[in-house]
């Protein structure tokens, strides 16, 4: 929230082992890209500082087969890591975990939460409004919800994400997560266990004029 | 504009003593001048091509001496294709006897006869070529001017037409909120968490 004004990584520190494997390997890949960007900058820049005949060896067999197979070789090594999440984030059973559902709205989100409906008698979804007034000093001004999301920790996550009006996006980045909300469907979105703490998300496909505030609040608690 | 002032300047540069090619610029002698050898329209059909037939309105009474950057008889000084299909000045007769005492010894040549022997077929030597023209300060100068005409028309949009800040960047509703961040452990792996102390509730060192 106040991560613009720090030098470093621009994303929600990985708080799920999903989210914090994505976000080594985003870092990996960046390394790649530097590699390559300032090879090919250094190759330009002298090519505009020092004067020189650029046209004596206009053919070069062994240069092409070079520069072909070492980007491949690239590849394939981001082949793993890239597959190995991609199988990971597919891979789940709804067996042990706990079952959410989230049904997006213009402009709230209405919750139904596992935790809640074990501790409560004759639970029902509970809507999930944006705090625009009553706000403390010191409150997150765009992301306070009156009834977040109660969710239980160090346990598996199932979301199962719907709309009942138009496409909404249900996300939470610290997570690793982004269920698109379409109404008349039902999507699942799954992380590992989160550690007790406050999540915060927001909207994130258009959905009307309130769009950027309807955020998704979620805590994380122990029962015991 | 830049375009005309270039021209000038090119042309000044030929127009200057010791050269001996007017404001008007090669190319631009009469008809009854005198042609080398080879060039009179009889011996034109048997001992020029086809392409020099046709591009002698253009080229004139200069000699095609090589293949030079295409292949077609234009003059280019270039740093990469060293040397020009075509001589740069026309062929007369006191460079004709310039070149029958070139086939002599050229210990007779003076100083003066080999400058002038490399000027007719050459406009400039490589040091002339290699020259700093300054020309990157005009680029930067346009620059940045247009940098700075652009920044201060933003830095005008954004002192005038920006509305005030809502209540939560004040700096005491955003010292709360980092405290709040610290409290809840947000971001703990490498952010805002991550450099307070919790044992002993102070920032890291």
């Amino acid at each position: 929230i106040v991560s613009y004004l720090v030098l470093g990584n621009y994303f929600f520190n990985g708080l799920n082992f999903f989210m914090g494997n994505l976000i080594m390997f985003h870092d990996f890949l960046l390394i790649i890209c530097y590699f390559v960007l300032f090879f090919i900058l250094s190759l330009m820049l002298s090519m505009v500082v020092f004067s020189g005949s650029y046209f004596n060896n206009l053919g070069n067999v062994v240069l092409e087969v070079v520069w072909t197979v070492i980007p491949s070789l690239i590849l394939l090594g981001l082949v793993e890591p890239s597959l190995t999440l991609l199988y990971i984030s597919e891979a789940f059973s709804f067996n042990n975990g706990q079952v959410l559902k989230v049904v997006g709205h213009q402009w709230y989100w209405s919750y139904n939460s596992d935790l809640i409906n074990s501790v409560v008698q004759d639970s029902t979804d509970y809507d999930s409004y944006l705090i625009t007034s009553d706000l403390v000093s010191g409150d997150f001004r765009l992301l306070e919800v009156d009834l977040p999301l109660v969710v239980l920790a160090n346990v598996p996550l199932y979301f199962f994400v719907s709309s009942s009006d138009v496409i909404h996006s249900f996300a939470l980045p610290s997570l690793g997560l982004k269920v698109d909300a379409f109404p008349g469907r039902l999507n699942v979105g799954v992380s590992g266990g989160v550690s007790v703490g406050c999540y915060w998300g927001q909207c994130s496909e258009i959905c009307g004029a309130n769009h950027a505030f309807m955020p998704i609040g979620m805590e994380a608690l122990i029962y015991f | 504009m830049l375009a005309s002032l270039r021209l000038c300047k090119s042309v000044a540069r030929l127009s200057q003593p010791g050269l001996g090619v007017t404001a008007r610029g090669y190319g631009s002698a009469a008809s009854t001048a005198p042609v080398p050898p080879g060039y009179t329209s009889k011996e034109m059909e048997s001992v020029i091509s086809n392409g020099q037939l046709s591009s002698y309105p253009q080229v004139g009474r200069r000699e095609w001496v090589g293949h030079g950057r295409g292949g077609m008889p234009n003059y280019f000084d270039c740093l990469m294709f060293p040397y020009p299909a075509i001589r740069f000045r026309e062929w007369d007769s006191a460079y004709e006897a310039l070149r029958q005492k070139e086939k002599g010894d050229w210990n007779n040549l003076s100083i003066e006869d080999k400058k002038k022997l490399y000027r007719h077929s050459f406009r400039y030597t490589f040091s002339e070529l290699e020259a700093p023209t300054g020309r990157w300060k005009l680029s930067i100068g346009i620059l940045m001017l247009v940098f700075s005409g652009a920044s201060l028309t933003m830095l005008f949009i954004k002192k005038v037409f920006t509305p005030a800040f809502p209540k939560s960047f004040d700096e005491e509703w955003m010292m709360r909120s980092m405290w709040k961040q610290i409290m809840i452990g947000f971001n703990p792996v490498q952010g805002v968490s991550s450099k307070w102390d919790y044992e002993n509730n102070r920032w890291k060192e």
